[in-house]
């Protein structure tokens, strides 16, 4: 029997690929495309997996789908960069089995370092991208993704944001539905799936006449498109994913075109729509996408989007609202009162007890240049700590030192970044550099887990994502492997001693490791240590104790500051920050 | 169509209660969607969550001036949502104050809060949600103390928010959890 449940974006789009019968789910966690995975592991005869990183978990997929299975990869946008490469040349392998790769991007950069729109990737591998707008799009897309894949024997890109990730809808499914599944029996075609030159030149020629028959289909078929024909509009509106949800109701006086996805284009959809109309509006989130090519159609109305519609940020049902003025007016609409633009802000911050936060007070006391990378430790940018230089990319922590050594730079330098981005892609950084022989100092802050996206495990803490136990890699047996001479183990809780370490590595002439190793408290679920108060007798005012950054040690205007019982995790750093010894230990 | 605002601080509650005020609606037949805004939230940042419900509901996202009840768990985080409120929407602030964090930029809260408060909402129910929720057993059912006052607002009946608590929240805090509910409800009728 049917029945109504609620589900987020990203449990839709695994409750998608479960009943599509999947059998092979790989990815890396990377908000907001995290929670696919870990709903897809709760299904049965599912194998998902993390896996070290987007290429692997990549490649890995397409050998399940080339073997004939139904196979799926997630992660975020950044994410597809790192799996590129597998991912263009998919497309050349094809599959027997459905491929489908989930990517999410982050529109309003809520938390990545960039606002890349994955579209470009679906144009440059060649492949179909499909955009859901909400939850029950996501359950359907990825339907009808697998089915597309199979059918034209294509990896399907499936592109969602933050806003349909993260957002609740009401899915009506079967609880009892057991899917069909093809576990892999791989049948041998070399031309095929086997890329040298020979065999990729006939291979493009196949994938050109694919897409050809796939712009077909989102031009005929119905699944790929919604119409809404508004008597007497002049003007039509072509949009996808979640703004074009937001568009059908702040535009009620437009026709609609929501296309299900930007590529391949569907020109004949687009003309006919266009048909009678004066203006078509094109409205997509962060790139020109759709509207650089509907430019090129040369279509008898008038085609914009730019300059209406901002090409940065979350194209919000505020935002489309503005886009709407400024359309009609001709002129951008006067920036709207914000009774909120005074209220104090609450960024994210490294959390009380943070190991990470040792570390980096060490890092301070060394005086070196820090080189970062993605994770929770990017935090350590943000005031008081102010505690890294540069931060680029996942694993850029352990290459980046050494571009910058070599290159003559004299300031003392450490590389920063994880225990799961040193497995993700720190590892090639590490062996660049003893290869190259650097002098550079990496510090991996090995909390036993990847924190950022919500504790996942990785290939040092020894379970998988399915809960099982496996082997735990060591990090300092993996340095020494690949040549490292210099390898430090340090308590990122005392700074002191830290420091010193950092120091001493940091002045040595080879390579060095150091793993700043503790525990995430709130991983662990338990405290540090005995929760610190402060002494408002001995305590002098000065402060010291604020510049830790940590969000237990509050102070109300000019009075002296205090630890809230309910915050502190007795890490014992505003301790040692107190130069007056006002700071103790709970009785 | 009803658009409803969940605001507060990360670890207060926010999400779960969205997820039960969801929960609530679908048995009630609506439609339902809800957003969450939480990117880095375990880390002590503002929360905050969107519903809407009705007879069908496409777009998740809430446009600013078209909220017709706010949820706040923390009174600086109300203020931050005045600008998504109809002018005859009804505010429900919780009315203990969580601390900011001491930053370099020496950002400081508001110290006139509560007559902006009284300002900001013409329509608000400002009571302390944290100190009923201890006297109630605990103050980490402050989430739930605040779904029942805001459940005088909607128009579903009690026994579906009862009923979707009963099948949400862990059976040792359930009985803790609908006492809350409770006295959130009461408050809340009290005061109208």
């Amino acid at each position: 029997m049917r029945e109504k449940r609620l589900f987020t974006g990203n449990e839709a789009l695994a409750r998608g690929a479960y009943e599509s019968g999947v059998v092979f789910a790989a990815g890396y966690p990377g908000t907001p495309s995290t929670e696919i995975l870990e709903a897809l592991v709760h299904y049965p005869n599912v194998h998902a997996q993390w896996s070290p990183n987007e290429k692997t978990a990549c490649e890995a997929a397409v050998a399940a789908a080339i073997g004939g299975a139904r196979a799926l990869v997630t992660m975020k946008h950044v994410g597809l960069n790192v799996a590129a490469d597998a991912f263009v040349n998919s497309s050349y392998t094809g599959c027997a089995g459905g491929l489908v790769v989930i990517v999410a991007d982050d529109p309003g950069i809520y938390s990545s370092q960039n606002e890349q729109d994955s579209r470009h990737y679906a144009r440059l591998a060649k492949v179909p991208v499909l955009e859901p707008g909400n939850a029950r799009e996501a359950y359907q897309f990825v339907l009808d993704a697998f089915a597309l894949s199979e059918r034209f024997h294509t990896p399907v890109l499936i592109r969602t944001t933050t806003a349909v990730a993260h957002a609740r809808g009401v899915l009506d499914i079967d609880p009892d539905f057991v899917p069909e599944r093809h576990t892999a029996d791989f049948k041998r075609a070399i031309p095929h799936y086997a890329l040298v030159p020979q065999h990729a030149r006939a291979r493009k020629k196949e994938i050109l006449a694919r897409l050809e028959s796939l712009a077909q289909v989102y031009n005929t078929e119905e699944a790929f498109h919604t119409c809404i024909r508004r008597p007497n509009a002049s003007v039509g509106i072509i949009c996808t994913g979640a703004p074009a949800l937001a568009c059908m109701e702040i535009f009620d006086n437009a026709s609609i075109l929501k296309l299900a996805g930007s590529y391949p284009f569907a020109d004949d959809r687009i003309r006919a729509f266009a048909q009678g109309l004066e203006t078509l509006f094109v409205i997509e989130e962060n790139d020109d996408f759709l509207e650089e090519h509907i430019r090129s159609l040369a279509l008898p109305c008038r085609v914009c989007g730019t300059p209406y519609v901002p090409k940065t940020g979350e194209l919000s049902p505020t935002v489309l609202r503005r886009v709407r003025r400024y359309f009609e007016q001709g002129t951008p609409p006067p920036e709207e009162v914000n009774s909120a633009a005074d209220l104090p802000p609450r960024p994210p911050v490294l959390c009380p007890g943070c190991p990470h936060r040792g570390t980096f007070l060490a890092i301070k006391r060394a005086g070196v240049l820090a080189l970062g990378d993605i994770g929770c430790y990017s935090l350590g940018v943000l005031p008081p700590l102010s505690a890294l230089d540069i931060i680029l990319c996942m694993g850029g922590g352990a290459s980046m030192p050494h571009g910058l050594l070599s290159a003559g730079e004299t300031k003392k330098t450490v590389g920063v970044l994880g225990d799961s981005t040193f497995f993700h892609s720190g590892i090639t950084g590490l062996i660049d550099a003893v290869y190259n022989k650097s002098s550079a100092t990496i510090i991996v802050l090995d909390n036993r887990i990847t924190a950022m996206t919500g504790h996942q495990d990785h290939p040092g803490t020894g379970r998988t994502l399915a809960e099982r136990e496996t082997i735990a890699l060591s990090i300092e047996k993996m340095a020494e492997a690949c040549g490292v001479k210099r390898i430090r183990v340090i308590n990122p809780y005392d700074v002191q001693t830290s420091a010193r370490v950092i120091e001493e590595e940091a002045a040595a002439d080879e390579v060095s490791l150091i793993v700043a190793r503790a525990p995430c408290p709130l991983h662990a679920k338990k405290a540090v240590g005995v929760r610190c108060v402060i002494d408002a007798n001995v305590c002098k005012n000065c402060r010291a104790c604020l510049k830790i950054g940590c969000p237990a040690v509050q102070v109300c205007g000019s009075e002296k500051p205090s630890i809230d019982p309910n915050l502190c995790a007795g890490c014992d750093l505003c301790l040692q920050a107190c130069a007056f010894n006002a700071i103790t230990h709970e009785k | 169509m009803k658009n409803i605002i969940l605001a507060g601080v990360g670890g207060q509650g926010v999400i779960l209660g969205a997820q039960l005020l969801s929960a609530a609606a679908l048995r009630a037949k609506y439609d339902v969607t809800t957003a969450e805004i939480h990117g880095m939230a375990q880390r002590g940042g503002s929360v905050s969550a969107q519903v809407r419900y009705g007879e069908c509901v496409h777009s998740s996202l809430i446009e600013k001036g078209t909220v017709d009840v706010l949820c706040a768990f923390e009174p600086l985080e109300a203020l931050r949502y005045r600008d998504f409120l109809t002018s005859n929407a009804v505010a429900v602030v919780a009315t203990e104050q969580r601390p900011v964090s001491f930053s370099a930029q020496g950002c400081a809260y508001p110290e006139n809060i509560s007559e902006r408060l009284h300002a900001a909402f013409p329509h608000g129910l400002f009571f302390d949600a944290h100190a009923l929720a201890r006297q109630t057993g605990s103050v980490r059912a402050a989430n739930l103390v605040l779904l029942g006052a805001l459940s005088c607002f909607l128009d579903f009946s009690p026994d579906v928010w009862r009923e979707a608590i009963t099948a949400t929240v862990k059976p040792q805090f359930l009985s803790l959890n609908l006492a809350a509910f409770d006295a959130g409800r009461a408050t809340a009728q009290g005061g109208l």
